[in-house]
Formats: structure tokens, C-alpha cells, sequence
């Protein structure tokens, strides 16, 4: 092509690029209407290391100021303030985690966003959750199904949700918590909040406490390290850290964790290669899916495994995946302390 | 051009000159026709159903008990979906056409690797707010094939360089992507594959106006500096015109259909597959020399309408994005008409 | 010889030597450190120390893995480049691969099979069945398949399989947790057993290579020419396709779809070598195994103590290549 040319495709391309700009600007200009509260930077909540800190803290000064009994009232929650007129009598909650909060506090929800692949109740809430709608998956909502419940409170959070809150909020009252996962406690009072049920969530929590602490006491001076390994997809293999729902749990129980799950994140990740990373006075693993599905039998019928200093002690279990690794909420939390207890003061 | 178009025998009546303009005409009403329909059963049916007068006073603006499922669920991701559709269809016409091979698509020369590297990168890093989501993925696109252009440039543009060049780009987007999903947050993960399936839940007229904008401005242009173009009418013995130089006009073109296929993936994610079955279908319904840009548009809204409505109800209460349905609606019907246009020794396939 | 030749001659022991290299990268390069010293002595002498467990069980089959699936997907894509005279053809673009994983996903969700090495056999059925419903759809008229529809079918089918295979994925909670196991292109933590299973179809395939190898180049003149020449054009293009989807079958069943390799040794064997197909298929099948073995290595290493998968390591370490050397000629041939 000639100099000409070239130079004629370098207009063609600005105005390509002039274009999509135009259209960038008129949307952002659409954008202000509606909903700019709604849409806050749900990415700051994702990732990176003061955020991710600061999402517990955050998620604590949210709630109400309404007395028990006071109807209406205003919850602050992830995405703004939100009035809810009455005692709710219809919730639909979106993640496990609110599945978990809205059963411990004895409610009955009515729809229920499972996660992909697993559309039925937990095990360990089937008992008390009643028989809630299937309303899409956790990452795919069915608006539709949820309005068709008709509502009065809908439970989720930011990281999940809010792609959807400006229709959820159209449908009924939605209050959101920041994320789900390592925040359980707080979420757990902000949804009691907005079900007026907040002393029977504390009380929930005061006795998971005492039981975290007697457990601690119980392994004495010289608690032994846990490992918490997970078997994920891709020959992954995953090891649980602080951030993390158990993670929560082994700190409330003061149990010490090996060097390389110690930090604030949610899990740290090794190769099979490194498997010998892993060891711990005890180790308790999870798969992900189906046990077959996994590299674990690989995993563990590799020479290193063998020779990990908990598995030579009888010391590495299968725990349920979930409760220990899925769970979230404080039935959840209950049922891991419980194995806790077995497996370590047996 | 003497050939019979199969299922269409009246139309031959038509004076030959003609034949060609009168099934482009016939076609883009047909279709538009169907697409009415399609548009009005995706509104009446979801989770309850509604009666087409109760659509019709919702649309109207009337009070209903039906506002909230149909004006405020319904109608905005139909529009949306309306609205890529169209879009991705007429940039499958152009790339096709520039590229002179029929596998070319946005997804070949780098514009929705790039959108979703740009995406998956800012939602997995969480740099920026919500709001900038679909304006960074145009930003992406539109780097990306800037990219490809800049590395397939080299004294000139060739076409068969360009395709591979492009395909390079976005595969390595492509994995940047995966390394970008498994370092990242595992919850951000999740959400971002659902994006990058291409998905019209939660989609409104926030991602519809800047769509319709570059649509309405887009579209016009695109007729207007197409007219003299060929479609990619090579013969069966020449998948791709090796050499093939671009001009200005044909870059034009590409252009056109690059800013549409990144605007539309920065509304509804990567649809799959539409941008390259619409105008495979739109030509074989149509045959005409020139690009079927009016058909394709019209082809690519009535894929991804169709699939949408699939993917609501096909597994309902359970949704799936739309973007895992488009080849189940476009895909059978593309392999039917191969099927039925038999080669001819020595010619043209259209 | 000829300088041309001599040339030629001269890249074919590069990618041999280069291939060596690959190897013992591969044997000796890991997340986890261990000496030279010791990985030689690990396979000479075997033993029992962590370090040379992790070399014999671990690092020598998915070497032996990542040679197969290299030679495997680096031919069946020039065959299928060859075959349907399109420059971006691979056995992803053509639906080969997904024909694999539908063969996958169906024996996890019906057929309850949850082993890696039963699956091997799903794969193979379901790679063929998908490659014959593209070969019948393009060949509906009476000339056999023409490039043009054989792409344009093969992307079709392509993009309808991968709709089912998510169909069953989303509706059967068991199969999408399998299958996620599967699916990503890995050579590692698949035992050496399962090479022991498609050895002899990596055979055959070889061996369909070699029958067509000669006709391959009349095919590119165009269907006319090359009938000219006295070949039976829709056999040939009937052998090569075979060819590639018993090539595919093996690579996808010994590791998962695996992108781009298929798609790029040719383009960078053929400008290195020029397109003539004797010359072409063996550098293609030294260089795939090098493009495969040299991405995991460093995929190895770039996250330790974590590893990152070879499907995606290979694109991002291949495309730079594949860019400057399609960027040498002024015109590309496919």
C-alpha cells in the first residue's frame, strides 16, 4: 500500500474510534439516571490486600438502628439504604451463606439461588430449610421466578449480585452484604437486621464462640497444626489461609496453621510437585465434586503423599466438603467445629 | 446465477435482473416478520405468561400488573439482545467479506479476546468501577485488533495475514484470559465466565443506548460504502483469496464491523457464533453479490432472540447464558443449508 | 543436495536437537527444585527420596504425554490445513476437538465411566462421530466435501457441540464436576497407562500421514489440478481427514482439548521449510512436541510453587512466534 493509503486507513480507524467513543460518552450519560448507587465498584471488594481487610470492618458498621419490633425500618447495606415496611414474611436469598443465616434464625425461605451444579439443599440445613423455589443459579438469576414468588426480602450480596440489584430492588426490598465467604459473622447480623432477629443472631454466635474457645482449651498449650488441603480442577491443588470460612474458624479456635497458609488470602495453591508443602500435624482435605472426579487418588497414591508426616501419623481425614469448604453461616460453622472436635481430641 | 433457490420457486418468476434485489427484499421482510413475532412470544412467555394485549398495554405505557415482568424484566434484555444481535450479524457481513474467508468473525481478528482480556483483567483486578465494564471491553476490542492490524502490517495488508495474525492475538488474549480467572479471585472468576459465555441477564438500556447509537450510525455507512462490495463469493476451490490486498474501502468496512463487534461485546459479552453463522445464513437465503448486511442484521437479532428465549425456558427455574444457545439455534439450520446448496461443478456457491 | 535441500536437511536436525532439549527441560526443569545430579541418577538408578519419585512418577509420563499430544496435534493440523486448503483450520476450529469432550461429558452423565483412561475410548468415539457428521454435511453433493463447506460445517459443528456439551454440563451437577477435571487441556497427572491405550492409534494415524503426505501437495494446487495429476481427490481428502481426527482423537484423549499447537507448527514449520508436505510433516512433528514440552516447562516455573495449565502457556509462548514468522513472507500459504 502507498503512503496515501496507509494514511486513508488511519482515517478510517479514527473514525472507528470517534464513534465508539461517541457511544461511550452517551452511556455514561444514560448511566447517571438510574441505579448509580446501586452500581458501586463492586471490584473493590474483589481483590487486593486493604480492601479485601477492610470488607468485615465495612460489612460491621452496616445494619439498622431500628429497635426490635420497629417496623418500618432502614437497613444500610453494600448498595445504600433500603426500607423494609413489615416483618418479612417471604425471603429469597441468593448464595448459601444467606441460606445458612435466614434457616439458623428459624425462617423458612420461599426461593433459593443454588450454586451451579448443585441445585439441591445442603445436607446439613435440608432439615430446617423447608422446601425453597429453585430461582436460577447463584450467577445466573432468574428474575422472573424470583418476582413470581413475590417476595418481601430478598438476601444477597455485591459481589454476587450486583449486576441485578436495580430489578431485585423493583421486585422487594434487597439488602446486600459487601461479599460472601471469610465475612460469614458480619453478614450474619446484617441479614438478621433486616429480619429483626438480631439477638437471636448474636446469641447464635456467642455460643459458636464459647464453643471455638473451649475447643482451644481444650487442645491445651501445645495445639497441633492444621492443613487444610483442597483437591481443585487442573490437578490444582489448593491450601486454605486465613481468609477463607474455615480459616475464620481455626483462628476462633486458636489451632496454629503451617507457615504457607498463614496469610491473608484465601488459599494459596501448589502443584502436585510440591505436595510435600502441605504437611501439618494433621491435615484434613476436601475435594471438589465428585472424590472420583479429582486428581486426590492421584494425589495421594503419589510417593510424597505417603510420606507426609500426618499421613504416616493417621492424621489426614476426608471431611465434607460442604461444610468445610462450601459452607458458610453459622450451622455450617457449628458442623466444623463439631468434626473439629472428633478428629483432633480423639 | 441461474440457479433454483430451493423452496422459493415463485420468486423466479421475477425478470432475472431483478431476481437478485426482489429475494433481498423478500428475504428482509420475511425475516423481519419473523422477528416481530419472536419478539412479541418472548414477551408473553417467562416464568408466567402473559397475554399479548397485556404486552401491548405495557408497551404502550398503560398501568398493568404485568409492568414489572414484562417492562421492567423482560423488555430490557430483549432489546439488548435485539441490539447485539443486529450488530454482531452486520460485523460478521463486513469481517467476512474483508477477510475473504468464511471461518473469519470478530472472534478471529482479535475484537472479543481483547474485550474479555480487558474485562476479566479489570474484574479480576478490581481497578476500576462497575460502570466502566463495558467501556473497557470496547477499549479492549478495539486495542486488540489495533494490535492485530499493526502486526499483520508489513508493506501492505494482506488479507490471509491478517486472519492469522488476528487468530494469534486472540488466542494469547484468550489464555491472558484463563491466567487471569485462575489467579484471581475465585468469586470474580465465576461471575466472569458467565460474561464471557456472553449473557443478556441483568442487561438493560444502560448497555442498549450506546448500542443503538453506533447501530443507527454505523449501519448506514456501512450500506453506503458496501454497495460495490462482493460478499465472499469465491469459488468452492478458493477458501481464501491469498494476497488479497485491502484497500481503503475494505478497511473501512473492517473497521465499521470491528466498532460494532467490540460495542456489542462490551453490552452482552461474546455472544458466540452469531457474528459468523448470521451472514452465512443471510447470504444463502439471499444471494445476492452484494454483502446482505440488512439480512444479516436481521439474521443475528433473530438468532439471538430465538436462543435467549431458549435459554430462559429450556431449563427453567435454571437460566443458561445465551451465548451456550446461539450455535444450538444457528448451527443446524447453517449445516441444513449446506446440505441443500449442492456445489456446483466449477461455480459459485451463491 | 541442493542448497535448498541442505537447508531443509539443516532445520529438521535443528527441531531434533531442539526436541532433545525439550526433553530433558522437561525431566529436569519443575516447581519443585532438584538437581541435574539427581534427576540423572532418579532414571538411571530409580529410588526412594521424594526428589526422584517426583522425577520417575511424575515428570517422566507427562513427557512421554506431551511428546504424543505434540506429534499428534502438530500433524493433524497440517492435515487439515492441507485438506480443506484453509490457512486457520485445527482440529478446535473444525469441531474435532469438541466431538471428544461431547464424547466425554456423555459417558460421565450416562454411562458412568470416571476414569481418565475410560474416557480415553469416549473420546475417540465421540472425535470420529463428529468428524464424520462434518464430512457428510459438507460432502451433501456429489463432489465430496469442498474446503469452503468443510470449514464452514466443521465451525458449525464445532459451535454446536460445545452447546451441548454445556447443556449437560448445566443440567447434570455431577457431569460439569467431572468434567472440569477434564477439561482443561493439562499433560500432567495423567499416568503413563493412558499412553499405553493410544499408542497404536497414534500409529495408525502416522501411518495415514505417510499415505497422503504425497497428495497433499497436488490437493493444494485446487481439486482440478490435482485430479490432473491422476489423484482420486475425494479419497484423499477423505484419508487426510481421517488422518486428523484419529491424530486429534489421540491428542484430546491423552490430554484434554489443547488449542493453538495444531493451528501454529504448520504455519511455522511451512515458513521455515516452504509447503512442500515431505518436508513440512516431519518438522511439524518434531516442533510440536517442542512447542508443548517448552510451554510446560515454563509453565512450570513462572507461579511456583503452583503451575499453570500447558493449553494456555502454549498460546502465550507460541503466538509471538507464529507472528514474526507469518510476518516473513509477504504472502502466506496455507
Amino acid at each position: 500500500m502507498s503512503l496515501r493509503r496507509r494514511g486513508t486507513a488511519a482515517v478510517a480507524l479514527a473514525v472507528a474510534a470517534v464513534l465508539s467513543l461517541g457511544a461511550c460518552g452517551s452511556g455514561s450519560a444514560g448511566n447517571g439516571e438510574e441505579g448509580s448507587a446501586g452500581k458501586k465498584d463492586k471490584q473493590s471488594v474483589a481483590k487486593g490486600g486493604k480492601d479485601f481487610a477492610d470488607a468485615a470492618r465495612k460489612t460491621a458498621a452496616m445494619g439498622t438502628d431500628a429497635k426490635p419490633g420497629q417496623w418500618p425500618r432502614t437497613i444500610t447495606h453494600a448498595m445504600g439504604r433500603t426500607v423494609i415496611k413489615a416483618q418479612p414474611k417471604r425471603v429469597v436469598v441468593l448464595d448459601v451463606g444467606e441460606l445458612d443465616n435466614v434457616v439458623s434464625l428459624g425462617i423458612k425461605p420461599v426461593g433459593l439461588a443454588p450454586t451451579e451444579g448443585s441445585p439441591q439443599l445442603p445436607s446439613y440445613l435440608k432439615n430446617d430449610a423447608g422446601t425453597p423455589k429453585n430461582v436460577g443459579t447463584i450467577n445466573n438469576l432468574n428474575l422472573e421466578a424470583i418476582a413470581g414468588l413475590k417476595p418481601d426480602l430478598i438476601l444477597g450480596s455485591q459481589l454476587r449480585a450486583a449486576d441485578s440489584y436495580d430489578e431485585l430492588s423493583q421486585i422487594a426490598p434487597t439488602v446486600f452484604s459487601i461479599r460472601p465467604g471469610f465475612t460469614w459473622k458480619e453478614n450474619y447480623l446484617l441479614n438478621a437486621a433486616a429480619l429483626d432477629r438480631t439477638a437471636q443472631a448474636k446469641a447464635k454466635l456467642a455460643e459458636y464462640d464459647a464453643q471455638a474457645k473451649a475447643l482451644g482449651k481444650k487442645l491445651g498449650a501445645k495445639k497441633p497444626t492444621v492443613s487444610m488441603v483442597r483437591f481443585m480442577p487442573n490437578g490444582v491443588i489448593r491450601l486454605y489461609a486465613n481468609a477463607s470460612f474455615i480459616g475464620t474458624i481455626l483462628k476462633d479456635a486458636g489451632i496454629p496453621r503451617p507457615k504457607d497458609q498463614d496469610i491473608n488470602d484465601l488459599a494459596a495453591e501448589i502443584s502436585a510437585e510440591n505436595i510435600d508443602q502441605a504437611d501439618a500435624d494433621y491435615i484434613f482435605t476436601g475435594v471438589y465434586g465428585d472424590p472420583k472426579a479429582t486428581d486426590k487418588s492421584k494425589a495421594q497414591g503419589n510417593p510424597l503423599w505417603k510420606n507426609l508426616k500426618a499421613v504416616k501419623d493417621g492424621h489426614a481425614f476426608d471431611v465434607p466438603d460442604e461444610t468445610w469448604y462450601l459452607g458458610l453461616g453459622v450451622t455450617a460453622a457449628d458442623a466444623v467445629l463439631n468434626d473439629l472436635q472428633k478428629y483432633l481430641t480423639a | 446465477m441461474s440457479g433454483r433457490p430451493p423452496g422459493h420457486v415463485l420468486l423466479r418468476l421475477g425478470r432475472g435482473s431483478f431476481l437478485v434485489h426482489r429475494r433481498a427484499l423478500v428475504v428482509v421482510v420475511a425475516l423481519a416478520v419473523l422477528l416481530v413475532a419472536v419478539v412479541v412470544a418472548s414477551l408473553c412467555v417467562g416464568e408466567s405468561f402473559v397475554s399479548p394485549v397485556e404486552v401491548c398495554r405495557v408497551l404502550l405505557g398503560r398501568p398493568s400488573p404485568d409492568r414489572l415482568v414484562v417492562g421492567t424484566l423482560r423488555l430490557p434484555r430483549l432489546v439488548v439482545g435485539l441490539l447485539a444481535g443486529a450488530a454482531f450479524g452486520v460485523a460478521g457481513a463486513l469481517i467476512q467479506t474483508v477477510a475473504r474467508n468464511p471461518l473469519a468473525s470478530p472472534d478471529v481478528i482479535g475484537v472479543t479476546h481483547g474485550a474479555g482480556a480487558a474485562t476479566v483483567a479489570a474484574m479480576s483486578f478490581g481497578v476500576v468501577s462497575h460502570n466502566a465494564l463495558p467501556y473497557l471491553s470496547v477499549g479492549g476490542g478495539l486495542a486488540a485488533t489495533l494490535l492485530v492490524y499493526v502486526f499483520a502490517w508489513r508493506r501492505g495488508l494482506h488479507a490471509s495475514r491478517f486472519v492469522l495474525v488476528g487468530i494469534g492475538i486472540s488466542v494469547a488474549l484468550g489464555s491472558l484470559t484463563q491466567l487471569f480467572l485462575t489467579k484471581g479471585d475465585y468469586l470474580v472468576a465465576q461471575q466472569a465466565k458467565v460474561w464471557l459465555t456472553g449473557s443478556l441477564n441483568g442487561r438493560g438500556y444502560d448497555q442498549a443506548a450506546p448500542l443503538a447509537l453506533v447501530l443507527l450510525l454505523a449501519l448506514p455507512a456501512a450500506l453506503w460504502a458496501g454497495r460495490a462490495q462482493r460478499s465472499v463469493t469465491f469459488d468452492d476451490d478458493t477458501a481464501t483469496a491469498l494476497g488479497v490486498r485491502l484497500d481503503q474501502v475494505r478497511l473501512g468496512l473492517a473497521a465499521l464491523g470491528v466498532v460494532l463487534a467490540s460495542v456489542a461485546t462490551g453490552a452482552a459479552g461474546p455472544i458466540d457464533f452469531v457474528a459468523l453463522v448470521a451472514p452465512q445464513i443471510a447470504r444463502r437465503l439471499t444471494r445476492t453479490i452484494q454483502i446482505p448486511l440488512l439480512s444479516s442484521a436481521l439474521t443475528g437479532a433473530l438468532v439471538v432472540v430465538v436462543a435467549d428465549l431458549l435459554a430462559r425456558r429450556l431449563f427453567a427455574p435454571i437460566e443458561l447464558p445465551v451465548g451456550v444457545l446461539t450455535a444450538v439455534v444457528g448451527a443446524p439450520y447453517l449445516m441444513w443449508l449446506i446440505v441443500r446448496t449442492r456445489s456446483r461443478s466449477g461455480g459459485t456457491t451463491s | 543436495m541442493s542448497a535448498p535441500t541442505r537447508r531443509r536437511t539443516g532445520w529438521l536436525l535443528a527441531a531434533a536437537l531442539m526436541l532433545l532439549v525439550a526433553v530433558l527441560l522437561s525431566l529436569a526443569v519443575g516447581s519443585r527444585q532438584i538437581g541435574p545430579g539427581e534427576v540423572f541418577q532418579a532414571l538411571l538408578h530409580g529410588g526412594t527420596s521424594d526428589n526422584a519419585q517426583v522425577v520417575r512418577s511424575l515428570r517422566v509420563p507427562r513427557t512421554v504425554i506431551g511428546i504424543v499430544v505434540g506429534v499428534a496435534l502438530a500433524l493433524a493440523g497440517t492435515l487439515l490445513q492441507g485438506v480443506t486448503r484453509n490457512p486457520i483450520a485445527e482440529p478446535g476450529v473444525l469441531g474435532i476437538s469438541q466431538g471428544a469432550s461431547v464424547g466425554v461429558v456423555c459417558a460421565i452423565a450416562f454411562f458412568g465411566v470416571h476414569t481418565l483412561a475410560g474416557y480415553v475410548w469416549f473420546a475417540f468415539a465421540g472425535a470420529a462421530l463428529a468428524a464424520a457428521g462434518v464430512y457428510a454435511v459438507a460432502s451433501g453433493g456429489y463432489r465430496g466435501a469442498s474446503p469452503v463447506r468443510l470449514a464452514l460445517a466443521g465451525a458449525a459443528m464445532n459451535a454446536f457441540l460445545a452447546s451441548v456439551v454445556s447443556g449437560i454440563a448445566t443440567t447434570n451437577a455431577r457431569a460439569l464436576d467431572e468434567f472440569r477435571f477434564w477439561q482443561v487441556g493439562s499433560i500432567s497427572g495423567r499416568g503413563s497407562e493412558i499412553v499405553g491405550q493410544v499408542w497404536p492409534f497414534l500409529l495408525a494415524g502416522l501411518l495415514l500421514v505417510a499415505v497422503v503426505s504425497r497428495g497433499l501437495d497436488a490437493l493444494a494446487l485446487g481439486d482440478d489440478a490435482a485430479t490432473g495429476l491422476g489423484h482420486n481427490v475425494a479419497v484423499l481428502r477423505a484419508l487426510g481427514a481421517l488422518g486428523a481426527t484419529v491424530l486429534t482423537g489421540v491428542a484430546v484423549a491423552a490430554a484434554g482439548p489443547i488449542a493453538f499447537t495444531g493451528l501454529a507448527v504448520p504455519h511455522i514449520a511451512r515458513s521455515l521449510v516452504g509447503s512442500a508436505h515431505r518436508w513440512v510433516l516431519p518438522l511439524a512433528a518434531l516442533l510440536g512436541p517442542v512447542m508443548l514440552l517448552v510451554s510446560d516447562v515454563i509453565g512450570r516455573i513462572v507461579f511456583p510453587p503452583s503451575e499453570i495449565p500447558v493449553a494456555v502457556m502454549t498460546a502465550l509462548l507460541g503466538v509471538p512466534f507464529l507472528i514474526v514468522l507469518v510476518r516473513r513472507k509477504s504472502v502466506v500459504a496455507a
